[in-house]
């Protein structure tokens, strides 16, 4: 066709539109009909571009793990030419996911005899080539497959299923007679048929066997290369007789011939190695193996995977407390690092604490405040200020000896913190509670008034502190000179929470403002709790509370906030 | 087939230093069930991706959706160097993984073999070895849905026996799961990994093994990552 130049670059635009519609094959056979009357510059660029697109199309959708799209990009690669076989795995793949087209099966088809794909896709393949161009086709195609096939048995077992639905369609019309319920008419049941086609196949195999056996004759040691080039004559004759026959019965005995070489070919005995696959690798080679000339080794005993129950109704809850309590007891044993001086110290620590703010409250020697025991008095404000405090540190650093712990996706930075946070409430608690029992024996403090509102005080000391902790904790992250600054402030909110002294003692503008630390409402609530005798006019749990949930909110906030932004433990 | 991991706009930054990486920026991937090799420009990359898988790390942006239990990354050692027990730790594993505790100890010191010695003392004065062993065993104790491996497994001949009892088990869990790699034993990938999961550039792409490589041999701009994509068409006929 003569093309001026005009005509070159009309063709150019029409071939262009196609191509950015996606039409690439039509654009593609422009550009080839242009070339056949110009051998323009830009044309040749124009098609190496349509190359290099259709090639990245199939990239890109490999890269998605799209198989429909794979599939289109593979069409367009056949359609150029450009189709190459280190993509055939993939292009099968996609053909097992999505819905390949008769030209892709086909593709599939004669590649695979040439570049042979692993066994469970070749299976995977026959069915497609069934659905595609029918049973005899699909059992051509195992036939034609066997031979490649590393591990044949499933490929001919699967052969053998589609010869023998071959041979009950071509006796459909008996058996149908049967099944109509025409039961004065001779026919065959569907049974009978598929029995007859097994014995019939059976029948072939042997006579098949046999012929085989003759050609090998008597085994001999090394007579595997020559066993073998039988094998591939008698394989070569039988698909020329079949070609011949065009016809089932011709498939049949080259199928026949595929059993008979199966029973002639002994079965590997699987190894240790084959059985695990592709994790072979893993098991390095043992010592000395190359003076053992490779023999496979034994198989190991195993011992059985431990198996976790079966979820019985909401065990969230449970499953979140158990995580918390095993944390925490790892993190007391890391820190005491599970040695007895370890663990002497982590009591005697906060016991010697206690003790000594609590005779420096003594010292002051006042027996009695308002009426209270000076003891259980400095044991109440000591225990709810050090856990409270504790609390605060703690959630200023997170992580800590358990950091290393986030690497279990079990585990979250709330689990370390909530975790980590508990162990000052449950030490002071104790130690506290030791020693007022020990100041009971000695009676220098009274029983308890109302205990659970005591502890309740204590505990939202002790959240105020967690929420307190991660608002300080998230504010250190961005300034870290913060830390140095929590310190000191601890001191003074200590010493003004009522420790050593009531609100009541103090001038009324003096207490008014020491008011404002929820610290000393907790403490006082403590002691009008503890004290039949003390009823605080100051105390207000509703400051408390809001308090509380206040502090948790920001908390939260600024804790997940932390985690998302900085991506990091604070440490 | 449903995706074992979704990116979707997915933004994650880490820290080398003081200074901030974008490891991922607005990242969006599917993965379907299958065993990938994570391979990214540097060590710090690959680490940082495994973080985010096993939550360590959180998105800042986005959202990464894991479908089922993810396992720890094999191959980390640090939470076990603890100064406790490895019986204490056991215990604690198995309240993490809500496995019976008396199952999972004689599962573990069964595996452990020699091992098993060391049990009674603190995990921090264990040998290295023993200790990866350890850790490899605390991988295989749940079956979950994806598992990771986050660096070298043992692989010097007196590993073998380990290694031939732990192996299968670790390929019975794996059936049917999801598995990433991020290691630096490529003849160990190449034979496992039926893709690479290849992150570089702020954006994380599925590729063929023949971009498996370690990390320092990368290009820092990953341009070799996919197959080039064509220039624009209008570029070409100007």
């Amino acid at each position: 066709m003569p093309s001026s130049r005009k005509n070159i670059h009309e063709n150019l635009v029409h071939a262009r539109s196609r191509l950015l519609a996606g039409e690439l094959a039509e654009a593609r056979e422009i550009a080839r009909r242009m070339l056949g009357g110009a051998n323009d510059v830009s044309v040749r660029a124009f098609l190496d571009s349509t190359d290099r697109r259709a090639v990245a199309e199939w990239s890109k959708a490999r890269a998605a793990g799209e198989p429909e799209a794979m599939l289109a990009a593979a069409e367009t690669l056949l359609a150029f030419g450009l189709f190459e076989d280190r993509w055939l795995r993939p292009l099968a793949q996609a053909a097992i996911k999505g819905e390949p087209t008769p030209e892709i099966v086909e593709a599939l088809r004669q590649r695979s005899l040439e570049t042979p794909l692993p066994h469970e896709e070749t299976i995977e393949l026959i069915q497609l080539v069934e659905s595609a161009a029918g049973r005899k086709a699909a059992l051509l195609y195992a036939l034609d497959a066997i031979p490649m096939a590393a591990a044949p048995t499933d490929i001919v077992e699967r052969a053998i299923e589609l010869a023998l639905a071959l041979v009950e369609e071509a006796s459909s019309p008996a058996a149908a007679a049967v099944q109509d319920g025409d039961e004065d008419e001779p026919g065959v049941s569907a049974e009978a048929i598929a029995d007859a086609a097994h014995a019939r196949l059976d029948a072939l195999a042997d006579v098949e066997g046999e012929r085989l056996a003759a050609a090998i004759g008597a085994p001999t040691e090394g007579d595997t290369a020559d066993e073998a080039e039988t094998f591939a004559a008698e394989r070569q004759r039988a698909a020329g007789e079949a070609k011949a026959s065009d016809d089932l019965e011709g498939a049949l005995r080259r199928l026949a011939l595929e059993i008979a070489i199966l029973r002639q070919t002994p079965q590997p005995t699987p190894t240790f190695e084959s059985s695990l696959g592709a994790f072979a690798v893993m098991v390095p080679e043992p010592r000395g193996r190359e003076f053992e000339g490779g023999e496979p080794t034994a198989v190991p005993t195993l011992p059985e995977l431990p198996t976790p129950p079966r979820p019985r109704g909401n065990r969230g809850f449970v499953r979140q407390c158990m995580k918390l309590g095993s944390l925490w007891a790892l993190n007391m044993k890391a820190e005491t690092a599970n040695e007895p001086l370890g663990w002497i110290w982590w009591v005697l620590e906060p016991i010697l604490q206690i003790v000594m703010i609590t005779f420096a409250v003594i010292l002051l020697g006042l027996p009695l405040v308002n009426g209270m025991q000076i003891m259980p008095f400095a044991i109440i404000g000591v225990v709810t200020w050090l856990s409270t405090r504790q609390a605060i540190m703690v959630s200023l650093v997170q992580g800590g000896t358990l950091i290393s712990q986030m690497d279990f996706p079990q585990v979250r930075a709330a689990h370390l913190q909530l975790a980590r946070a508990l162990r000052p409430l449950a030490i002071y608690l104790f130690v506290g509670i030791c020693v007022i029992a020990v100041a009971f024996e000695l009676d220098r403090s009274p029983f308890p008034d109302d205990p659970l509102h005591l502890l309740a005080a204590i505990c939202s000391a002790w959240l105020i502190g967690l929420g307190v902790g991660s608002v300080l904790g998230s504010i250190s992250l961005r300034w870290r000179s913060v830390r140095r600054l929590v310190g000191p402030l601890m001191r003074v909110t200590g010493l003004s929470s009522g420790l050593f002294f009531l609100p009541e003692q103090l001038p009324p503008n003096v207490s008014e403002l020491l008011l404002w630390n929820p610290l000393m409402h907790a403490i006082l609530i403590g002691r009008s709790a503890f004290f039949v005798q003390y009823d605080s006019p100051d105390a207000n749990w509703t400051y408390l509370i809001i308090w509380l949930i206040g502090s948790l909110l920001v908390g939260m906030v600024c804790f997940m906030n932390d985690e998302r932004k900085r991506g990091r433990m604070r440490r | 087939m449903s995706v074992a991991i979704a990116l979707r706009n997915v933004s994650a930054v880490y820290r080398l230093g003081d200074k901030p990486v974008t490891l991922l920026d607005r990242a969006n991937l599917e993965l379907l069930p299958g065993r990938y090799a994570v391979v990214a420009p540097t060590a710090a990359d690959q680490t940082a991706m495994m973080d985010l898988f096993c939550g360590r790390r959180q998105p800042i942006g986005g959202r990464l959706h894991m479908n089922g239990e993810c396992s720890y990354p094999i191959g980390r050692l640090a939470a076990f160097a603890l100064p406790v027990t490895g019986i204490a730790v056991v215990r604690h594993l198995a309240a993490l993984y809500d496995l019976d505790y008396r199952e999972t100890r004689d599962f573990v010191e069964d595996l452990l073999m020699g091992d098993r010695e060391h049990m009674s003392k603190a995990m921090r004065h264990w040998p290295v070895d023993a200790r990866r062993r350890f850790g490899m065993i605390a991988g295989i104790l749940r079956p979950c849905d994806i598992y990771l491996i986050d660096g070298a497994l043992p692989q010097s001949p007196g590993d073998e026996t380990f290694m031939r009892r732990w192996t299968p088990l670790f390929a019975a869990r794996c059936e049917n799961a999801t598995m990433l790699m991020a290691t630096r034993q490529l003849h160990i990938a190449r034979a496992i990994a039926q893709g690479v999961l290849y992150v570089a550039n702020g954006q994380a792409r599925l590729c063929d093994l023949s971009h498996l490589r370690l990390p320092e041999a990368i290009q820092l701009d990953g341009g070799d990552a996919v197959e080039q994509e064509p220039d624009s068409l209008d570029q070409e006929f100007i």
